[in-house]
């Protein structure tokens, strides 16, 4: 049966993000309302994918797969499955919030920004959906150009600086993946050649690929992948990028862009290379728990508060890459729930820092100090996303870090106590620094006659809490779409690990 | 061999090189009876003429081959054919403005883009060195010319004695290499040569590997390759803004062209003989091309440079001497003269204050002002740069993918970093175009409907490309495939 709803939402935000142009500068309210509404619609159709996803099946689901390139084996295929699915409803869900967060606050080449963020909307969904790589690829690059346009035209001070480090340190990891990507398709993708990530899968798990080739290729995918997660030592773009973009870049920046190397590890570089994921295993570990304490460490150190925040991403981040290569039910399931419940919490955190600035023009955490006081809703609502991001049980990501706490413990207690380090820093640095901006007294004058949120801003803020503490006090409606997808990953793994005993 | 010469299908054979030069005889002899200064009306002219000849072309001859001693018309002319006839229409249709404002005499440029372009023409169909140098002369007298034609600047000057003087050793070289072949096999015909080195194989003495080596060099020289490349700055910067997106894209296409098809036809046994020389050279070329390009101060240079640089991207192509090599040039090429064209067009808009400066502080804001144009810019630009969904993308890929393909996965690496470190000056346009205030004292600019026609058209084609190559893709394969072999 033929259905397009995965190819429609891709395309409704493309040919919105084209309507745009369309549209004569001058009707702001119009561009602005148009888009909203466009993002909304297709946050409306991937509710299609939560109701219609099928839980207990092991393959791809919403296939459409049609020849797209023939001369190259390459395929329009499309498809999501537990480790996705999600993916793709976090997107289409943060893009209408980011879309009304940015009602007021940019106000200059407005329809740009529309058009960046539609283009950025569809190609994000293009690529959790994607299962040709080729496709994948070009989904992968074509996010660049509207991110590097979302922090360079509206971001702050040092945006130039922020964008084109952003955009060179990605688009070089990403060169390199794509020479692996076509070894792979030169040398192992059998015959005929084919860029079809399924069938790809099958023909490598038949005859897999020699010990030697599979370190190499899976460096050069893992590097690209690394680059976006980021995991420590390639984080570096990631503080400059965030505390330069605007809010709403910054929340889809750390709420889906991040997840695209989480996803991109667990979709093709730990399925095509199992030897080399063994190889490297242990290194990846290190690296997510050096990341996991030296980005708390930084955080705690930071006095801007978007910066701090970006570095707990790296933080949060550890953990989810971490949960994966524990490679047992737990970890995995955790590390994929954990990257929703990042993208949540720290969306929320990203846009409620955006609040505060947009009323001060600072984020210095020493420009603050007792707002609590004036803007009692705000603080109220700062503070439970706070909790929801250091793993307070009843909020989202508890469930998370317990169940990669969990996957981890089942192998090594001792990566478990390190990890265990990065939640307690996270109390740490996110608790001190609410006590600083939000308690004791006033000492600046300007706090005294700060407003609170206003209903936009609630709108954005209040779906995202609903989620939260939906995930922290019923998680299993995610837990079970990711479940079945877990296993038959680590099925399908278990079965290589055997074979490679045959293997020489 | 079978040398005797049917008039008839001599004819034949150069049937839209022959009607391309009468319409441009005709338009001299029409020219005499329009008032001065009528731009429009000539480029009106010149356009509905080409497109006639493009009629001609896909119509009346309909892809018909034919092959005689001196020149084939095959699937691989017509293909270049067509693509410098839609080069020299677009030059048309976006210079209009330039020469509204520079009052360079457009009879005389016109003319002269006519005649270069048969001279391309008349290059890719030659099947015989000597033709083949002919078209060549043509074609880079022409050229000489049209790099000159600001006469009243210095810069101009300079740079057309430079393209002149080098040119014309390398046109020496070239000669000096075909004299050589000629001394040892007695023929310049492509099919004839291959004869004779399939006869002599494993004897082939010193004197035809200088031969060789000299028409490498003379081609080299064409492709503006490092260490050759000393005039293609200087030129490109000298010449009318429209005639350096011109030059960017016929004569390189034509020396591609041609090059590719002496490989196939005359040197198919040799070829691997110049892997090691091409790559290296390639190298080079991608690299000086690239590192020079970041440094630049002036858009114009820029796209100088990086046009160096693509000439090292297809010389990669080149070592990978395979059909698919040589078809994902022929698309880069359709592709890169698209992009370069728009490219060069918005420079030129852009920069309207003193001819010469092109610094990319005139960018400064423009996509406040005019958010259209820099629309085009940064879609140029990002194709330029190689960044799906754009055409520049699926072409550069196309490269990688038969670089990879012939197992040389050094030059594929070197290509995918240096086509990263491009990205940087490329997207510098961007950054000035939309990151950087719009400056106090604003001049318009100048446009008109038949450049945004231009610009739209060269923009649909490098999206359609990016988005849906199978039909270019079958296209090349078969103009590759297909160049007639002495039947």
């Amino acid at each position: 049966m033929a259905h397009f709803t995965l190819t429609s939402i891709i395309f409704l935000p493309l040919l919105g993000s084209f309507i745009i142009l369309l549209i004569p500068r001058k009707f702001e309210d119009t561009l602005r309302g148009l888009s909203l509404l466009l993002s909304t619609i297709t946050f409306g159709l991937s509710l299609s994918l939560w109701f219609g996803f099928d839980k207990s099946n092991t393959l791809f689901q919403f296939i459409e797969r049609y020849s797209w390139i023939s001369e190259l084996g390459i395929y329009y295929y499309l498809g999501v499955d537990g480790f996705s699915v999600l993916l793709v409803l976090l997107t289409t869900f943060l893009t209408p919030i980011c879309i009304l967060i940015s009602w007021d606050t940019i106000t200059h080449k407005i329809k740009e920004y529309y058009f960046s963020f539609l283009f950025l909307e569809a190609a994000m969904v293009g690529v959790f959906v994607a299962l040709d790589v080729f496709l994948f690829y070009v989904f992968w690059e074509a996010i660049l150009i509207p991110m590097y346009f979302l922090i360079g035209i509206w971001g702050g001070k040092n945006r130039l600086y922020a964008s084109i480090k952003f955009f060179l340190y990605t688009l070089v990891g990403s060169l390199l993946m794509l020479i692996g990507i076509l070894y792979l398709y030169f040398q192992h993708s059998g015959t005929p050649l084919t860029f079809d990530l399924v069938t790809i899968i099958q023909n490598v798990s038949n005859t897999p690929i020699p010990y030697k080739n599979q370190i190499w290729l899976f460096l050069a995918f893992a590097i690209a992948f690394a680059i976006k997660v980021p995991l420590f030592p390639f984080h570096t773009w990631l503080p400059d990028a965030h505390t330069e973009a605007p809010t709403a870049g910054s929340i889809i920046l750390a709420g889906v862009l991040l997840k695209m190397g989480t996803y991109g590890f667990l979709r093709f570089a730990m399925p095509l290379f199992p030897f080399a994921v063994d190889f490297f295993t242990p290194l990846l570990i290190l690296l997510s728990i050096i990341g996991i304490i030296y980005g708390a460490l930084v955080a705690m150190v930071q006095t801007d508060v978007k910066r701090l925040v970006a570095y707990s991403s790296v933080s949060h981040l550890g953990f989810v890459v971490l949960g994966m290569f524990m490679l047992n039910h737990q970890g995995v399931t955790g590390s994929v729930l954990q990257m929703i419940n990042h993208g949540l919490s720290t969306g929320a955190l990203f846009l409620l820092v955006g609040v505060i600035y947009d009323r001060r023009h600072t984020r210095e955490i020493n420009a603050f100090g007792g707002i609590a006081a004036t803007m009692p809703v705000y603080t109220t609502i700062f503070l439970i996303v706070t909790l929801s991001s250091i793993g307070l049980p009843m909020l989202n990501g508890f469930v998370g870090e317990f169940l990669i706490l969990l996957g981890t413990a089942k192998n090594n207690w001792v990566w478990t106590a390190w990890a265990a380090t990065g939640i307690i820093l996270s109390a740490v640095y996110l608790l001190w620094m609410v006590q600083r901006v939000f308690f004791g007294p006033i000492v600046h004058e300007e706090n005294q006659n700060l407003t609170d949120m206003n209903w936009k801003e609630l709108a954005a803020v209040i779906p995202i809490l609903i989620v939260i503490i939906w995930i922290g006090i019923y998680p299993s409606p995610f837990l079970e779409m990711i479940e079945t997808t877990t296993d038959t990953f680590l099925k399908s793994r278990s079965i290589l690990t055997i074979s490679s005993v045959q293997f020489p | 061999m079978n040398s005797t010469i049917d008039i008839l299908d001599q004819v034949n054979a150069n049937l839209p090189t022959i009607i391309l030069l009468s319409f441009a005889l005709l338009m001299l002899l029409i020219d005499l009876f329009l008032p001065k200064r009528n731009h429009l009306f000539r480029s009106l002219l010149a356009i509905g003429s080409l497109c006639i000849v493009y009629l001609v072309v896909k119509l009346l001859l309909q892809e018909k081959t034919v092959y005689t001693y001196f020149f084939s018309l095959d699937s691989f002319s017509y293909f270049f054919h067509i693509l410098f006839i839609t080069v020299l229409v677009f030059t048309f249709l976006l210079s209009g403005p330039y020469f509204e404002r520079t009052k360079i005499k457009f009879p005389e440029t016109s003319l002269l883009l006519f005649f270069s372009t048969a001279g391309a023409m008349i290059m890719i169909s030659a099947n015989d060195l000597i033709v083949m140098f002919l078209g060549l002369e043509l074609m880079s007298i022409c050229l000489y010319v049209l790099a000159g034609m600001l006469r009243k600047r210095v810069q101009s000057n300079e740079g057309a004695l430079k393209y002149f003087l080098l040119g014309a050793f390398s046109s020496g070289f070239l000669l000096y290499g075909i004299t050589l072949f000629y001394g040892i096999t007695g023929s310049t015909n492509y099919s004839e040569v291959n004869q004779w080195i399939s006869q002599t194989s494993n004897k082939l003495s010193l004197t035809f590997w200088i031969g060789a080596g000299l028409i490498l060099i003379g081609f080299f020289f064409k492709f503006a390759s490092v260490p050759f490349h000393f005039w293609s700055p200087d030129a490109y910067e000298g010449a009318p803004t429209p005639i350096t997106a011109f030059f960017s894209a016929t004569p390189k296409a034509a020396a591609f062209g041609t090059f590719i098809k002496i490989l196939i036809v005359a040197f198919p046994l040799v070829v691997s003989d110049f892997e090691l020389i091409l790559k290296i050279i390639a190298i080079a070329t991608m690299g000086i091309g690239n590192f020079v390009a970041l440094q630049q101060k002036s858009v114009k240079r820029m796209l100088a440079y990086s046009s160096i640089s693509h000439a090292g991207y297809l010389m990669v192509a080149l070592v990978v001497k395979s059909n698919l090599g040589y078809s994902s040039i022929l698309l880069y090429l359709i592709v890169y003269s698209v992009t370069n064209l728009g490219a060069f067009t918005i420079a030129y808009l852009v920069n309207r204050k003193n001819e010469g400066s092109y610094s990319y502080e005139d960018y400064n804001g423009l996509a406040t002002k005019y958010p259209v144009l820099a629309m085009f810019m940064a879609l140029f630009m990002i194709s330029l740069a190689g960044i799906p969904p754009t055409g520049g993308f699926f072409v550069k890929y196309y490269i990688f993918y038969s670089a990879l393909k012939a197992d040389q996965l050094l030059l594929a690496i070197l290509m995918a970093l240096f086509s990263a470190i491009s990205v940087y000056y490329y997207l510098k346009v961007i950054v000035h175009m939309y990151m950087k205030p719009l400056p106090d004292s604003y001049e318009t600019i100048k446009s008109d409907t038949h450049v945004t026609m231009g610009l739209i058209f060269s923009s649909l084609i490098i999206i359609i490309i990016g988005v849906a190559p199978s039909f270019w893709l079958t296209l090349t394969n078969r103009s590759v495939s297909n160049i007639l072999i002495n039947p």
